[in-house]
């Protein structure tokens, strides 16, 4: 029998369509789809979106005078979450208990066996689970700025490790980069990352900003963007994202407007406030390469000191998300009334119900509540 | 075999190997191998290999940055080395600076304070295309126990390498 003389007309096109057919309904199965079920890691928690369930913060009796106030303010107004609180010996932990108070969220004890500092933020970055598993991983980085002479910040590298041996579904890693975990702010879509980072990597971890930026977006599942210009500080003092592709950077030059000279020179700020070009210009810098970015870039006051380290920021904040609300446990400043009430307006105008936590005693050390608080979990 | 067994048959096989030939050529498998490596906590834990000896590109040059010591007791002067490598395919004369910041540790901060100058140093040299020079600086500065401590090239730190102090504790 011979073939009818249309086959070969129908048998090519029809055997080339279900082949292509039949190779992109495998694909995923063959290649992204395995992959994705293979990570158990996913990409860095927002700063804003999402509820949050655990937070960690580190305290030493030492510190008592610069973090108990805040501490207390931030913890009496959490609700229902779960607060690790490491300590090198319970009697810290219960000390604090003490002079916090009674408390919705339960404050858990985590004694370690190593040095701390109370300034839980840099230690680590947490990422997502992916891929089915429930463990949150955290990363710390290959080194810490100043460890060498500084024994507590040297015991504070080992946090993640203590809290990965403790507790369950928690994993922890080491990155081969250096950094801290305030050089980045991000959304959950994109990782704002500040000038020092490069600095501190470029010729000895990395070759380029072009492998620098690929490696932190293989490590944090987002885009990543570079700041080139920026204050010498960590990101959470200058800038915080909040959500719905918004980003909100200090302004000095606000804050200058809102004060008579008499005001501005009074504030408590280590080398008197710092209004200068220079500073101001670095703040729009930000402002600049987040509008680039594509973020809509509002902008709230700031009173940065001339030492370059004290500030009054409105921003060093801790952000929730829950029950179709936005909360924002955003500093204040005994001495600026002023100052407080306009960035509260600012975070009212974006949605958020503002809690406020006195951080006088803490941001003479050169941070405020962002800087003492870690989320570990979020919904 | 029948005539419409045979037409399925090659249909089939025609299908085949376009499917194969479509997966090859679209397959996700073909990125770029870093993209492909499941991110999971133990792969991460996994530290990279990284520079041994900082190095950058400026002007035409290849410079990497070395001292004299892999840590330092307090009281120890680093000496800084610069080499130098010609890569632009012509001759050259460029100054050259090398600076030393430190950071005040204050016990109880959350991060060490702004940079201070410690030390800088400037030289110029010329090179010959494909040459490569070292130049050396004595920075002549004592290390303390309580400032972290960094080198960097150029003025607009180019690259910055810190210095391990070794302490007591």
């Amino acid at each position: 029998m011979t073939d009818h003389p249309h086959s070969n007309l129908i048998r090519w096109p029809l055997g080339v369509l279900l082949g292509v057919a039949a190779a992109l309904l495998a694909m995923p199965l063959l290649g992204n789809g395995s992959q994705a079920k293979a990570s158990t890691v996913g990409a860095l928690q927002s700063d804003c979106d999402g509820t949050i369930s655990e937070l960690v913060i580190h305290y030493t009796p030492d510190s008592f005078a610069i973090v108990s106030v805040p501490y207390r303010d931030f913890l009496r107004q959490l609700p229902a979450v779960k607060v690790h609180v490491l300590v090198r010996r319970l009697e810290d932990f219960e000390h604090l208990k003490a002079f916090v108070g009674d408390t919705t969220c339960s404050l858990s004890p985590l004694v370690v066996n190593h040095g701390i500092t109370s300034w839980s933020r840099d230690r680590w970055l947490a990422l997502h689970p992916a891929g089915g598993a429930r463990a949150v991983t955290l990363v710390a980085p290959q080194g810490e700025l100043g460890a060498d002479v500084w024994p507590a910040r040297k015991g504070d590298e080992r946090a993640a490790e203590s809290l990965a041996a403790a507790l369950v579904d928690v994993n922890a890693a080491r990155s081969e980069l250096y950094f801290d975990g305030g050089d980045f702010v991000t959304d959950g879509e994109t990782a704002f990352v500040t000038p020092n980072l490069r600095r501190r990597n470029l010729g000895l971890t990395v070759h380029s900003d072009a492998e620098l930026k690929r490696r932190l977006e293989r490590l944090l599942g987002l885009k990543v963007v570079l700041l080139d210009t920026a204050l010498d500080h960590h990101a959470g003092m200058y800038m915080m994202a909040t959500g719905n592709r918004t980003v909100l950077v200090g302004d000095p030059r606000t804050a200058r407007d809102l004060l008579t000279p008499v005001e501005a020179a009074a504030l408590p700020l280590k080398g008197g406030v710092d209004f200068s070009e220079a500073t101001l210009d670095a703040f729009d810098a930000v402002a600049e390469q987040c509008a680039r970015a594509g973020y809509r870039v509002v902008r709230i006051p700031q009173a940065p000191g001339g030492d370059g380290r004290t500030y009054f920021t409105y921003l060093n904040a801790i952000l929730d998300q829950r029950e179709g609300r936005r909360v924002v446990y955003a500093p204040t400043f005994d001495g600026a009334g002023r100052l407080n009430a306009a960035a509260a307006d600012v975070w009212k105008s974006l949605g958020y119900e503002v809690r406020p936590v006195n951080c006088t005693s803490s941001y003479r050390h050169f941070g405020s509540l962002r800087c003492l608080v870690s989320v570990l979990r979020r919904g | 075999m029948s005539f419409p067994a045979r037409n399925t048959l090659a249909t089939l096989g025609i299908a085949a190997v376009s499917m194969f030939a479509t997966l090859a050529l679209l397959s996700p498998r073909h990125a770029d191998a870093e993209d492909e490596e499941v991110k999971t906590a133990e792969n991460l834990r996994v530290i990279k290999p990284y520079i041994g000896e900082p190095s950058v590109e400026q002007d035409g040059c290849k410079l990497t940055l070395k001292i004299d010591k892999e840590s330092y007791a307090a009281g120890e002067k680093p000496v800084v080395t610069l080499e130098i490598s010609n890569t632009s395919g012509k001759a050259l004369t460029r100054t050259f600076d090398v600076s030393m910041s430190g950071r005040n540790v204050e016990a109880m901060s959350r991060m060490p304070a702004m940079p201070r100058l410690l030390w800088e140093g400037s030289r110029e040299v010329t090179l010959a295309a494909g040459e490569t020079k070292t130049i050396t600086f004595e920075t002549g500065f004592a290390l303390k126990d309580n400032e972290s401590v960094a080198i960097r090239i150029g003025k607009e730190e180019l690259l910055e390498r810190p210095i391990r102090i070794r302490t007591e504790n």
